[in-house]
């Protein structure tokens, strides 16, 4: 657990939940990180996000 | 009561309801009884609506008497997963959190089954609201998987496998945000469509995540698919991402069968990026080998690792649909089932740094997937890793349930289907999923009926 994990928590509104549930809570704040590491994004500054009602719109072919 | 109005197809049932050989109420009685019969074990309904679906079925019978045939899903009984609206019925989402939300009108796909002359049944089980399930700390008790109850049937359209893969309806529609019609038509041996993004409106939907959510049909034939796909697509002004396409006949060219088509296989997807179970892996590669012979070109074709789409489609999801419920997870948490509070809080540590990096990401994985696919007609992988775990072990119902290759296909847009490959030595279905080009869910269905019929497992029957 980060040492700015009060920090964290109150950034993350959850500090109620926490009292109820902090085993969930702790585990939500691991979970995530993991799915940042494993996505592997790492985008160059050019890189434009998906627009992804584009083809639902402009009836693109792909 | 037959077998054979449990088990008939929405198609059949169809030419011979308007070919006054049956009636609506006679089927729907049937199917009415059935359920009574045999959901006590199952929990596929949180709600049957009887009362009003008789009362449709009467008035369909009454249109086909004055030739009013309105097409030929007319007076076919389908049920919706209980995040759908129907006008006057709960919307429960299978949480405690919904249990009082009445729907004030028709969900836009309630309502094209019923200009289509469907009779709607009653409201499926679901996971809780779309994610969170199997279990057992809900208002209501999960759906257990017709081919062995001890089993769970796959979701989040939990509901809709069940009652289809029994014989309780011959069609129900699901929603499907990382896989969550294709998981259950996989775990139930039934057929499921995601369909493109845009295809089918979400007005009157429930959501769970909004670049991801797509509502679609399980049926048990790929052309009952097909028929109810054509049923409830088309644009919806009233949903940002319908598409204002015209629909096809998505049954016109579905028997040409697959001679001169040139299909990928996607094959580390279940070989190197997530080993299969052998059987499941067995039975790609034998749908691939049926394919060849009956005269399509199958080569390989190579994507991102699975855990880069699986990772990204989580971030954006976990993002979404933390938008939607921070209000209650910070208020409400005790009110959710634990797995659902479990699986949706990870969005509260997601920034919007990290969402709109997950977008970005996205880009680069739709632009490998339609590079790979350059003079493809479409694709073919692995659905679920392995079958469905027995619901007494949540331990491995949570261990096995990522283990999928569904989610980059939400992640993508493109149509995908799961249909059935076969059956495990456990007696559990095997599954496989074929993609297609954007807007080509012809041509899924195209290739999933030319398996339908080589494999010829419709006959085989859940032991309910």
């Amino acid at each position: 657990m980060t040492d700015d994990w009060p920090t964290v928590l109150a950034r993350s509104g959850l500090e109620a939940t926490y009292e109820l549930f902090p085993d969930d809570v702790r585990e939500a704040f691991s979970s995530a990180q993991g799915l940042l590491d494993r996505m592997k994004a790492d985008p160059h500054y050019t890189d434009e996000p998906a627009h992804v009602f584009r083809p639902a719109r402009e009836g693109v072919d792909r | 009561m037959s077998d054979d109005l449990f088990y008939m197809s929405a198609a059949e049932a169809g030419r011979k309801i308007a070919a006054k050989e049956l009636s609506s109420l006679e089927l729907t009685e049937a199917l009415l009884s059935r359920t009574e019969a045999i959901d006590g074990d199952l929990n596929a309904y949180i709600e049957v609506t009887g009362k009003a679906a008789r009362a449709t079925a009467k008035g369909a019978d009454e249109a086909v008497a004055k030739g009013q045939v309105k097409g030929p899903l007319h007076g076919v009984p389908v049920a919706l997963k209980d995040i759908i609206d129907l006008e006057s019925v709960r919307t429960t989402a299978h949480s405690k959190l919904l249990l009082d939300n009445v729907a004030s009108s028709d969900a836009f796909v309630t309502a094209k089954l019923k200009e289509a002359g469907c009779v709607i049944t009653g409201k499926l089980s679901t996971h809780e609201f779309a994610i969170g399930g199997p279990a057992f700390d809900l208002p209501f008790p999960p759906a257990r998987n017709p081919w062995n109850p001890g089993h769970h049937p796959g979701g989040s359209s939990s509901g809709a496998g069940t009652s289809v893969a029994a014989g309780m309806v011959p069609a129900a529609l699901g929603t499907d945000t990382g896989g969550s019609v294709r998981n259950p038509a996989s775990c139930c041996g039934i057929v499921g469509i995601k369909p493109t993004y845009g295809r089918v409106s979400r007005t009157g939907v429930v959501p769970l995540s909004f670049s991801l959510d797509n509502v679609g049909p399980l049926t048990r034939t790929v052309e009952d698919n097909a028929l109810v796909l054509g049923a409830i697509a088309g644009h919806d002004p009233r949903d940002p991402a319908s598409a204002a396409r015209p629909v096809p006949d998505f049954t016109a060219g579905m028997k040409d069968g697959v001679k001169g088509l040139k299909i990928g296989i996607i094959r580390h997807f279940y070989v190197e990026d997530l080993e299969a179970d052998t059987e499941m892996a067995a039975s790609i590669e034998s749908a691939a080998d049926l394919l060849r012979g009956m005269g399509a070109e199958v080569k390989e074709i190579r994507l991102p690792p699975l855990s880069e789409y699986a990772a990204c489609n989580r971030i954006i999801m976990l993002s979404e649909a933390y938008a939607i419920h921070r209000k209650w997870l910070e208020t409400r948490p005790g009110d959710y089932a634990a797995v659902t509070r479990r699986r949706l809080l990870p969005g509260a540590f997601l920034s919007a740094a990290d969402y709109v990096d997950g977008t970005r990401k996205r880009e680069k994985l739709v632009a490998a997937f339609y590079e790979a696919m350059q003079g493809l007609d479409a694709a073919i992988t692995v659905s679920s890793h392995e079958t469905p775990a027995s619901l007494s072990d949540m331990q491995e119902v949570e261990r096995t349930y990522s283990r999928q290759a569904r989610a980059p296909f939400n992640l993508i847009g493109n149509p995908a289907i799961a249909i059935p490959s076969g059956f495990h030595s456990d007696g559990l279905p095997l599954a496989m999923q074929i993609v297609g080009r954007a807007f080509d869910e012809a041509m899924c269905f195209r290739i999933a009926w030319a398996v339908e019929q080589e494999l010829n497992l419709g006959t085989r029957r859940p032991p309910v």
